[in-house]
């Protein structure tokens, strides 16, 4: 079996007259594609993803995309699911924007998108003036996050922007006010910190739609150690504790096991 | 390529252990704080944890 695989987005329509084809199709056309084509191949993050290449070939305008066997097999199944279901809600957040901007394009300017990959021989997606992919609206909860790493970039011309590299999500974006930005008293560049943010969450599968994260606000954390601080807890705590001696049964205890 | 954040778990009965001194492992629990937070570590703690903490003691009493 070969190790790269193939795919073919292939769009139909007309430019006034004339068809469709890569003679009349306009840079920022195909910008959008490929930005949905890593949507749709790589919907954890574009981090570490393999090697795509691309070629436009007529008919009406046929993009070709080389990558990965392993990556057109799971967009193969992707599709397939997608054709048999007509639903996104399953779909990685990423996943299911490329489709709904696929689609959207379709209905603006009647087009015809077909998505195909050699991998999987017999899953292909039509998306037309005629089909109507996007998520149930419910598929998206509000939701607040808490995130933890190191603050890269702040700032921004227009809007603010806050960066945060963290282990568990990779590079975040988290958009803020201006005013939030200027009213700090402290410079957080570099600093490892919490960030308490707002932001949609798909329930079923737990991903965060990363584009819609809000800065709430900064979490007064600290990794430093500071036992002056930790024994004011201790002296704080001691009357609440004095008169446990044994924390294995006093937590069974209020958590009903002693009694089962 | 940086050094992986330690991450750890801290359940009731290592709050009570790491605030209450008379606990035959307070030291142990103490010693894992300052290892964690010294290597520049992140502590979660769920909201049941706390939730059981405060069954006996209050929530000004934990680290934040």
């Amino acid at each position: 079996m070969e190790a790269v695989g193939t795919i073919e987005i292939r769009v139909q329509g007309f430019r006034g007259s004339e068809d469709i084809s890569p003679q009349n199709y306009d840079i920022a056309e195909l910008r959008d594609t490929l930005s949905r084509v890593e949507g749709l191949l790589f919907p954890f993050g574009t981090r570490n993803r393999p090697m795509v290449t691309y070629e436009m070939k007529e008919g009406s305008v046929r993009h070709i995309f080389r990558t990965s066997m392993q990556y057109a097999l799971m967009l193969g199944a992707v599709l397939s699911k997608v054709q048999q279901t007509g639903s996104l809600d399953f779909l990685e957040i990423n996943t299911a924007k490329a489709i709904e901007a696929f689609q959207e394009e379709a209905t603006r300017k009647n087009l015809q998108w077909e998505i195909s990959t050699s991998a999987v021989s017999d899953a292909s997606l039509l998306i037309s003036q005629d089909t109507h992919f996007a998520r149930s609206e419910n598929s998206l909860s509000q939701a607040d996050f808490y995130f933890y790493g190191k603050i890269t970039t702040m700032g921004g011309k227009n809007q603010g922007k806050i960066h945060i590299d963290t282990e568990e999500f990779g590079n975040l974006t988290i958009t803020s006010s201006k005013q939030e930005l200027e009213n700090l008293e402290e410079n957080y560049l570099y600093h490892i910190l919490g960030i308490q943010a707002s932001g949609l969450q798909n329930p079923q599968t737990g991903e965060i739609d990363r584009g819609s994260l809000v800065f709430k606000e900064f979490m007064n954390y600290s990794s430093n150690y500071n036992e002056t601080y930790l024994n004011k807890l201790i002296a704080k705590a001691r009357k609440s504790w004095s008169d446990v001696h044994d924390v294995d049964k006093w937590v069974s205890d209020i958590r009903g096991y002693s009694n089962a | 390529m940086p050094d992986p954040i330690i991450r750890a778990f801290a359940d009731t009965s290592f709050l009570i252990r790491l605030l209450n001194e008379g606990d035959s492992l307070h030291g142990q629990a103490k010693d894992y704080f300052q290892y964690i937070l010294g290597h520049s570590g992140i502590i979660f703690c769920s909201t049941i944890a706390i939730a059981e903490y405060c069954v006996k003691g209050t929530i000004d009493e934990l680290p934040s």
